[in-house]
């Protein structure tokens, strides 16, 4: 009796809300009461769901609907208005209105005042990833798969009226039963339970984007760190791995990153969603994750074998958990007062991504997760990878132009030479300060003086920072980050007691470790090439290959990604004195090689300690790793 | 953000994917798995 009572209970606020929005109506105008958004989870075709946004009355004589082009976070211009499909509006006898698109995410109501509410479709993100040339990363993407799983970001479901963004929302989703949600969202209690749908209140439009809702099968861990209650919800398409595989070192990585940061401390909740991806054709392809203030949505294949999914959750989480520093908390005023549709860009992606992933890297040495060695080896990575990218860009200009070219194309050198400037710049503080500040000292100086709700003046931050810091920061940061003048980390690595050396390494004949020296060109069938950009092995060398070649054959064998496979298996039995034919394709000309295929070596900087340097140099080390 | 598959040179390298994430495991899938145990 009760459940039954339960379900009325939805369908009686359900319907209310569908066509209860009559004459009294006219009464709330819009600034006075909750925008009311209804999306229904149970009727879906196609992988589509329905949409119903009803907002309060209008006074003014035209209105703009908009979805984002754009998220905070992602760094990308992604036009979530293209996922819409079918949008109508309706006056208050139930009547459509004429409704003009002004563009891609935008639709324009003329007679606002009799604007009663919207109704759309919103196809899902993942399912198209493989064929739209600039995918939605699938983090910050959208899932519908009717009574299996919805990855709702919800910039791709609701949008937001023109000059209302800071009116509450209130989300009612009617739900299949089975499925829980999981997020951050403030979920409105009722006097009664509700079995078949829940109620979300946002206080603003910014509290829907920050707070994704992923809707699973329930299979969630709870576990307390330091103060914060942190849930782990995770989505496993064949069930290889439950939340409970993962929660151990989930725990134990969230508590040294705690005991890293010490006293900042911005969150009493925090949810992990963890979507595993088929990879197949219609399934999210984008790994990796998307930061939120209370939350995160991970995005990784379900094929990793478990120790490779817990070390890219630890190094992935602890990346998107350290952001509640910066820009979460730490931030400019053009991520404050955010335009989600003609975004304003920051001078400072050195500091959000940057001081992030070093982070990321640094407590996990500082709390003994990693060993120094390990570190080494990860900055050093950091400074081979960062070689595919323009050395000589000025990081601060690159930030604020991030959306065009060809700025674009060198974003994601934030996560490596990003990262490597706040190296140096740590190096920089600590050595000044004798061992007792760094850039963790000094992010938390910035965070006690700004803050979720304070944001800072773009162009101040670095005069600010150089004010409680010394003259030679000013210096560091006209050279090399407002400045072009690439940081000769050597430099930097001296003043540890750390060299950074050539060593002649072996390498595979197609792989360096695990990394490739070729790629897979998806556009032109399959094709393989040579990586451009990177340092190539002796045997790539040897034979005269260049960068950009496209390999033809193989001692006669026509390749693609499929007839690569077995020939890279060969490869590790090959001897120095196997021969090869390779045909190529340069500058579309045919060129051909050939001769023994050597012991590939490949030259790698190597970052190592200098023996016997002073107890003073292996003291501030030490603060540095260890402080 | 991260971003494990990243823009520039590893932008869609999915044999970056096989290798890097998912481990070389897979992309020897067919034959080549007993390589494997003693690859790295
Ligand atoms: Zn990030």
């Amino acid at each position: 009796m009760i459940e039954r009572m339960k379900k009325v209970f939805f369908y009686v606020i359900a319907i209310a809300f569908l066509y209860g929005c009559g004459a009294g109506k006219n009464l709330t105008t819009i600034d006075k009461g909750p925008v009311q958004v209804f999306m229904d989870l149970v009727n879906v075709t196609n992988d589509q769901v329905k949409v119903i946004v009803d907002p309060g009355a209008f006074t003014v004589g035209q209105i703009s609907f908009r979805i984002p082009k754009t998220v905070p976070g992602t760094y990308s211009a992604d036009d979530y208005g293209q996922y819409i499909e079918g949008l109508v509006a309706y006056d208050y006898s139930g009547n459509p209105m004429q409704v003009s698109k002004l563009d891609v995410n935008t639709w324009n109501i003329s007679n606002a005042t009799m604007l009663d509410k919207i109704s759309y479709f919103v196809n899902d993100t993942y399912d198209t990833e493989n064929e739209v040339e600039d995918a939605v990363f699938s983090p910050a993407g959208t899932n519908i798969e009717k009574d299996s799983n919805y990855m709702l970001n919800l910039h791709g479901f609701v949008g937001y009226f023109d000059g209302y963004k800071e009116i509450p929302y209130r989300l009612i989703i009617e739900k299949p039963s089975g499925l829980e949600a999981a997020t951050s969202l403030n979920q409105v209690v009722l006097d009664d339970a509700i079995e078949n749908g829940d109620v979300f209140m946002a206080n603003r439009y910014f509290e829907i984007i920050d707070n994704p809702i992923f809707y699973t099968k329930p299979d969630k861990e709870t576990f307390k760190v330091g103060g914060i209650e942190v849930t782990l919800s995770i989505f496993s398409p064949t069930g290889a791995y439950r939340a409970s595989d993962l929660r151990n070192r989930m725990e134990g990585m969230m508590s040294a990153q705690k005991a890293f940061l010490g006293d900042i401390d911005a969150t009493k909740r925090y949810n992990i969603l963890l979507y595993l991806s088929t990879m197949e054709d219609t399934d999210a392809r984008g790994f990796g994750a998307l930061e939120h203030h209370t939350s995160t949505v991970v995005v990784l294949p379900e094929a990793i074998p478990q120790d490779r999914l817990e070390q890219a959750m630890v190094d992935v989480v602890s990346h998107e958990f350290f952001h509640i520093v910066t820009p979460l908390s730490v931030h400019s005023n053009e991520i404050h007062y955010f335009d989600y549709n003609d975004p304003k860009m920051s001078q400072h992606l050195w500091m959000y991504e940057g001081t992030t992933e070093y982070f990321a890297n640094l407590f996990q040495v500082h709390e003994g997760l990693i060993e120094e060695a390990e570190f080494y080896e990860r900055m050093r990575t950091k400074m081979d990878n960062a070689k595919g990218y323009d050395d000589a860009m000025s990081f601060t200009t690159m930030s604020m132009n991030i959306l065009e070219a060809p700025y674009e194309s060198n974003y994601a050198n934030v996560y490596e030479k990003g990262a490597l400037i706040n190296m140096a710049l740590d190096i920089l503080i600590r050595e000044k300060s004798n061992g007792e500040k760094g850039v963790l000292w000094l992010m938390k100086e910035l965070s006690n003086k700004y803050g979720v709700d304070a944001p800072f003046e773009d162009d101040k931050l670095i005069d600010e920072i150089v004010s409680i810091t010394y003259p030679e920061v000013r210096d560091f940061f006209n050279k090399h980050v407002i400045g072009n003048t690439p940081i000769d980390y050597s430099i930097y690595l001296a003043k540890m007691g750390l060299t950074l050396n050539e060593v002649e390494e072996q390498s595979g004949y197609f792989l360096q470790g695990e990394i490739p020296y070729i790629d897979v060109d998806q556009s032109n069938n399959d094709a393989i090439f040579v990586r451009k950009g990177i340092e190539l092995n002796s045997f790539f060398k040897g034979l005269g290959v260049q960068g950009g070649d496209v390999i033809k054959s193989i001692n006669g064998t026509a390749i693609n990604l499929e007839s690569i496979r077995p020939i890279i298996g060969q490869s590790f039995g090959w001897g120095p004195d196997t021969m090869i034919k390779l045909e190529l394709e340069r500058d579309g000309e045919v060129v051909t090689v050939e001769g023994a295929v050597g012991t590939p070596t490949i030259v790698v900087n190597k970052i190592t300690p200098i023996e016997d340097v002073s107890d003073e140099i292996k003291a501030l080390r030490n603060a540095w790793l260890k402080g | 953000m991260v971003d494990m598959v990243i823009t520039g040179p590893l932008k869609h390298n999915y044999l970056l994917i096989e290798t890097a994430i998912i481990g070389i495991f897979n992309i020897l899938a067919g034959g080549f798995d007993f390589l494997t145990n003693n690859l790295f």
